[in-house]
């Protein structure tokens, strides 16, 4: 019986432990998480007033300035003129097939 | 014919336990899941079949399994070093937290944070959400599990993967294997756990609720905020520094706008490459001698639990949020604080498809989504450095 109480006191204690983890594990994420939430709240408010003195372009450097950006559009172009050069090619093929042979 | 007698002996057939039959009938489970009902696949597959390969009896001697790791012994006193097997290799990645972080980058890098900047007061039903960590914690101690075996068990209840295998990796290195396959099979089966209990804790009008149209973000806010929030969440949480430093470097790489080939290998080939190894190795840890205990149905039940207090933290918060708002939000969105990304968020839009089918909560509910992901970075963080 001793052994039993002796175990059950000390099992509380381990949850009383537990319980003072848990809360304050629980309070810090909430603490973190509310203090990004103000952040984000103040933070459009705080660059409107940074935009009068450094205002945001409308398109960034790295879509000016990045070298991939043109491989990608590169890319695009030389699909597109791909494109463009099969359609007249079978056109021309339809063309001269549909063409009444003399 | 002696040698083939000897051979004999050495084969899967003679010395399989019915352990390893079992794990390897659960590999396949795992992999039919994957393929009939599409459940997490990119996990399910390489968990199950890992899980098979783990639980083929190894020949005596031969160094095969995940846990013949290298080491440096003395040999008539010198010092000499044996290697480990190949697959232990690829678990040194699990075994020392490495791959979460790098799974981490991935997120970042193709999260898009623009609903959660555009409504941050959605950023604590995250929080509200990982009360499933902290209680399962509390169901672990009851079941007497040590402080450091509870906390790693705990963080399955945040509902993410790589964070559960990076929190039992430095707290209860000896679960990790039933913690990791407890986290992604809870994972994989949150169209199956949460519908029920949204259902049960909302009502018809509430499920019904439209919600505004979120703004549009600027460039400016995109950029500033990993920074930010990194500063903030890690001066508070410093134990959160690896795995919160990872997926804000991704996110900034993305948001950046000059590294998008960076943030293109992260969120595509690495991501991928890190998942393959990830999850086979995690499959091929769960060798029946150490996995078949027990303590792991123990892990099993209170992951499921976990899963259903995160869920329930979530929409609850969200009703209590209510109370105060004037523009309501729709409760369901609560249970994507769990961070299952985006599989939460999915089952929210599809309950709420089936009242409206013209409310689309997806976009809304990809807020708390994301920031359950920093939230339970943050509860691991907290845990790991109250519990080392």
């Amino acid at each position: 019986m001793a052994v039993l109480s002796g175990l059950i006191h000390v099992s509380a204690i381990a949850m009383q432990r537990g319980v003072s983890i848990a809360l304050s594990g629980m309070l810090i994420v909430f603490i973190a998480l509310l203090l990004i939430t103000l952040f984000l709240v103040a933070l459009p408010r705080l660059l409107n007033v940074l935009a009068k003195y450094l205002p945001e372009s409308e398109e960034s450097h790295g879509s000016h300035s990045h070298p991939e950006r043109h491989v990608l559009d590169d890319e695009a172009v030389i699909a597109g003129l791909g494109f463009i050069l099969h359609t007249e090619l079978q056109n021309q093929i339809q063309s001269r097939q549909s063409r009444p042979k003399s | 014919m002696d040698v083939l007698f000897e051979f004999l002996k050495t084969t899967g057939f003679m010395s399989i336990t019915f352990g390893n039959a079992i794990m390897i009938l659960i590999g396949m489970a795992f992999i039919t899941l994957a393929i009939r009902k599409d459940y997490e696949p990119l996990l399910l597959v390489p968990i199950g079949m890992g899980a098979i390969v783990g639980n083929i009896p190894v020949i005596e001697g031969m160094s095969l399994s995940v846990y013949d790791a290298h080491e440096w012994i003395l040999v008539g006193g010198e010092v000499t070093y044996v290697p480990g097997s190949v697959l232990s290799y690829i678990y040194f990645g699990v075994s020392q937290g490495i791959y979460p972080p790098l799974i981490f980058l991935g997120i970042g890098a193709m999260t898009d944070f623009s609903t959660m900047l555009s409504n941050p007061k959605l950023i604590l039903l995250g929080a509200a959400a990982q009360i499933g960590v902290f209680l399962t914690f509390l169901g672990a101690l009851l079941l007497n599990f040590t402080y450091a075996e509870s906390g790693a068990i705990g963080i399955i209840g945040g509902a993410d993967g790589p964070t559960a295998i990076f929190l039992a990796s430095k707290l209860a290195p000896h679960l990790l294997g039933a913690i990791a396959i407890a986290a992604y099979s809870y994972m994989a089966l949150v169209p199956v756990i949460q519908p029920p209990i949204m259902r049960l804790l909302t009502t018809r009008e509430e499920r019904l609720i439209r919600m505004k149209p979120p703004r549009k973000v600027s460039k400016r806010e995109k950029m500033i905020f990993p920074v930010a929030a990194f500063l903030i969440t890690t001066m508070i949480a410093p134990g959160a520094i690896v795995l919160l430093g990872m997926l804000f470097f991704g996110n900034l790489l993305k948001e950046s706008l000059v590294t998008e080939r960076l943030a293109n290998t992260a969120r595509t080939a690495m991501i991928d490459i890190v998942t393959i190894l990830l999850g086979f190795s995690v499959g091929a840890s769960t060798q029946a001698q150490t996995f078949l205990r027990p303590q792991s149905l123990g892990i099993f039940a209170l992951g499921a639990a976990s899963f259903a207090v995160a869920t329930a933290g979530g929409v609850l918060f969200a009703k209590f949020m209510n109370l105060f708002l004037t523009e309501k939000i729709n409760p369901l969105i609560g249970a994507a604080g769990v961070s299952a990304v985006p599989d939460s968020a999915r089952v929210v839009q599809m309950v709420g498809q089936q009242e409206d089918p013209h409310n689309f909560l997806l976009m809304h509910a990809m807020a708390p989504n994301v920031a359950g992901v920093i939230g339970s970075a943050i509860a691991a963080g907290v845990l790991w450095a109250v519990l080392v």
